[in-house]
């Protein structure tokens, strides 16, 4: 097996093509000064008196640019289903990779609920520190990782309750959009007492679309683990 | 009442759907009804503006006028008939859920003013689009997807970097104030935006020279799938696409260019059609050239040509659904897209459905299409563009040469006698709705003034704050 | 000499420039790889070469992280712009069910055709 490796003409000119356009690129962005950021100003101002919560990014994700999360929790739904149609998870689901180590397994059962715990901490406390929903859903994701890794096929999930997971976090956000309208706001507003800021307990519906996100998120990775863990024919053959 | 129970039933019913598996079918059937009744109980409060969160000029805005009214009233109109169609089948899930989602991504991208939203209402469609495309989950659907997928995220980039430069520019991403904002930027930057934006809403607005892979993908997609594409999908980028032109107040040389692309993909559709043996891909190419001419008059920026363009994508749409339901039922009967299965099935109710839905796309009295070429080629005349009218009627030909190719197929078929002829099963309440589609055709062909006036009004409205070429 | 690195024009140009660098890479790799994977990863790529230009564009040496806590009372002006990176932290989320979704198509291409090369990919066209 020799390691010679020889580059078409087209790639080098492929190359060097899209290196000139990126600098023609750079000289315009770079040329242009930046101006101030208006919007994120005022929203900072605004947050102080519309949210309570202690972190700006977790008000702006979440309830100044609410709709863009509901868009988000769909499209992770959307994509995710689009993997799982046509999986028939009788037959074709058997674990391609996963290594056969006690200690492994040992150290998986005994950090598997501290991984859970870490991860609903980080959703909890989205609206107070760097974290939230989407960080804490994919830690949760990696503590059944570690279980197909140290299990492999001995390893069942229960998919009723992921499905059950998966479809009420997506209504729960739905709900409270619909929640706010119902109250005579707008969609998505906020229907539940501020609270004071810094604590768990503030932010109005803030942590409780942030709960919903992180467990849409941590059931949608997980299902997407198992596909890409429990394919056959994915690496093999 | 508001706007967003547009996006928040379909979202419901596909989140809540693994609890009813049982009922998919009455509720899908009742959740169309209920956003059909709910389009309707809009009609006559126009304009409506509601934002979402928090009430103030930052917050993200949805905005139902009387121009995007007539896109949603079409486009959940043509889901409740799809719903319809489907009545006497068995329900399929993944359908359901990604009919909705589509829905949503479609009906997000109309009535959203906010551009970031938009980006994630783009994502929602597109994504649906491919998983549409892959249904048929064989080689050739996981082909037609990928293919997509690639296509699609090189369309997102351009459209990402877009929105990222108008943001650090200009601080904000409500469409109002960028269109308010856009002009004092540095020429270069404001150069750069424009390009980018015109790439990546170009693609998936399926203009000339970015449109290359679109036969392709109708090919890898069910029939049905391939009328909500055309019907659909092609026809909200395009809405969307000079929404946004629109905004930003292009100068007449820009919009010149527009017309002129908008005219060369309608004739490089039409000529790729005229060599094509497939009938998915001829109806692709088809929908191709119509919505060239739409873009070609979208661009003109006078009212009564904008209008006749919103009355031929209303008919292009029609007559698109009836031709590829027509194309699904001769397709589950002889098992071919080519060509060839044309000339040899035997069912005379389908041969008038075809030839009514060819005729009005051609623009033959007395059919909806005629009377929308027609107000778009008087309104090119009244404005002294003689040589667009020409290329229009010009193109025309080539159109009908290959549609009358088709229908001519069948006589030589006849006086030859050659292949076994293949009888079509047509349900009666499928041939009920397939029938009362062509119906609408003609008699919109015949009466069009009412819908000529929604038309009228709905172009004065998207042309507002447009400084008149 | 450092310190001239520090200012706002210096900082952005150099993040600007190695943020289309990965750009530039990326790019080439979805024109020039073969591979299915290797474009898919190549978007990819690309993707956070635009995260890494927005997020870095609006940070300035000095600014805080906006949030209240650890000594920081009240919100004021000195924190960097919330808005970019709760657009990029959405964007990140698509990103990945995109990616996903692609992989996964690819997966089952292999599956029916044996290969993932993109210049052998003819099953559509005028000849099928």
């Amino acid at each position: 097996m020799s390691f010679k490796k020889t580059i078409k003409l087209k790639t080098i000119l492929t190359a060097l093509l899209v290196s000139l356009l990126s600098i023609l690129l750079l000289k315009v962005i770079t040329q242009v000064p930046l101006t101030s950021q208006a919007l994120g100003i005022t929203l900072l101002d605004l947050n102080r008196d519309l949210t309570h919560s202690a972190n700006a990014v977790t008000s702006v994700v979440t309830y100044f640019r609410g709709l863009d999360t509901l868009g988000e929790v769909t499209i992770l739904f959307l994509s995710i289903f689009g993997v799982g149609i046509g999986i028939d998870r009788s037959t074709q689901m058997k674990t391609i990779l996963h290594y056969d180590n006690t200690l492994l397994k040992i150290g998986a059962h005994v950090l598997f609920p501290v991984i859970i715990l870490f991860g609903i901490y980080i959703i909890v406390h989205g609206h107070l520190s760097p974290g939230g929903g989407f960080q804490g859903g994919v830690v949760i994701a990696s503590a059944f990782l570690m279980k197909f890794l140290a299990y492999g096929d001995a390893y069942e999930l229960d998919h009723r309750i992921l499905v059950l997971f998966e479809a009420l976090s997506g209504v729960g956000v739905v709900v409270l959009g619909l929640l706010g309208l119902l109250s005579g706001g707008l969609f998505l507003s906020n229907v539940l007492p501020l609270g004071r800021l810094g604590t768990l307990l503030s932010g109005g519906i803030i942590p409780l679309l942030y709960l919903f996100v992180g467990l849409k998120v941590a059931a949608e990775i997980t299902v997407l683990v198992e596909y890409f863990l429990r394919t056959q024919d994915a690496r093999d053959a | 009442m508001s706007l967003l129970l547009l996006i928040a039933l379909p979202l419901l019913a596909s989140f809540l759907m693994p609890f009813y598996r049982r009922y998919l079918r009455p509720v899908s059937l009742g959740l169309d009804l209920g956003l059909a009744g709910l389009v309707y109980a809009f009609y006559g409060h126009l304009p409506v503006q509601e934002m979402v969160s928090f009430s103030s000029p930052l917050s993200i805005v949805f905005r139902l006028d009387t121009a995007s009214y007539f896109f949603v009233a079409l486009f959940v109109g043509i889901r409740l008939f799809d719903s319809l169609y489907r009545l006497r089948e068995a329900a399929d899930p993944s359908y359901f859920i990604i009919g909705n989602l589509f829905l949503v991504g479609v009906l997000g991208l109309l009535l959203s003013a906010d551009i970031f939203n938009l980006y994630i209402f783009f994502e929602i469609a597109s994504i649906s689009a491919y998983i549409f495309t892959a249904m048929k989950q064989d080689q050739q659907g996981y082909a037609g997807a990928i293919t997509y997928m690639i296509v699609g995220s090189v369309a997102s980039l351009f459209i990402l970097l877009s929105i990222m430069l108008i943001y650090l520019h200009l601080g904000y991403l409500t469409l109002s104030a960028i269109g308010a904002g856009f002009h004092t930027l540095d020429t270069t930057m404001q150069h750069l935006i424009l390009i980018l934006l015109f790439v990546g809403f170009g693609i998936k607005a399926e203009i000339f020279p970015l449109n290359l892979w679109v036969a392709d993908i109708y090919q890898a997609a069910p029939i049905r799938v391939d009328a909500l594409f055309s019907a659909i999908l092609s026809t909200a980028y395009l809405f969307l696409f000079f929404r946004l032109v629109y905004r930003l107040h292009p100068d007449p040389v820009s919009l010149h260019f527009l017309s002129i692309i908008g005219l060369v993909s309608f004739a490089v559709a039409e000529l790729s059609a005229l060599r094509s043996r497939n009938l998915k891909r001829i109806f692709a190419y088809s929908t191709l050239g119509q919505l060239g001419i739409a873009f070609a008059a979208f661009a003109s920026t006078d009212p009564m040509i904008v209008a006749g363009a919103l009355f031929l994508i209303g008919a292009h749409s029609l007559a698109k659904v009836l031709l590829f339901l027509g194309l699904d039922a001769l397709h589950d009967a002889g098992g071919s897209v080519q060509v060839g299965v044309f000339a040899v099935f035997r069912s005379p109710f389908l041969v008038t459905l075809f030839a009514i839905g060819f005729l009005s796309i051609l623009g033959i009295p007395p059919l909806a299409g005629f009377i929308a070429k027609l107000t778009i080629l008087e309104g090119f005349a009244a404005t002294g563009h003689y040589w667009i009218v020409g290329s229009i009627l010009f193109v025309s030909l080539i159109e009908a040469t290959y549609f009358f190719r088709l229908l001519s197929s069948r006589a030589r078929a006849e006086t030859t006698g050659g292949a076994k002829p293949i009888d079509i099963p047509l349900a009666p309440g499928r041939m009920f709705l397939l029938g009362l589609l062509a119906s609408l055709l003609i008699l919109l062909g015949i009466f069009p003034s009412d819908a000529m006036a929604l038309c009228t009004h709905a172009a004065q409205t998207f042309l507002s704050g447009v400084p008149h070429v | 000499m450092l310190e001239t690195l520090n200012q706002p024009t210096y900082l952005h140009f150099v993040i600007t420039v190695g943020a289309f660098g990965v750009f530039a890479i990326g790019l080439i790799g979805v024109l020039v790889k073969k591979n299915l994977f290797k474009i898919f990863l190549s978007f990819s790529l690309v993707e956070s070469s635009l995260f890494l230009f927005f997020i870095g564009s609006h940070y300035d040496v000095g600014k805080r992280a906006p949030i209240v806590a650890d000594g920081v009372m009240a919100f004021d002006h000195r924190m960097v712009d919330p808005v970019p990176q709760a657009m990029i932290l959405t964007t990140i989320v698509i990103g990945i069910a995109v990616l996903a979704l692609g992989l996964s198509y690819v997966v089952r291409y292999y599956r029916l055709s044996g290969h993932t090369r993109i210049d052998q990919m003819d099953e559509l066209g005028e000849a099928s």
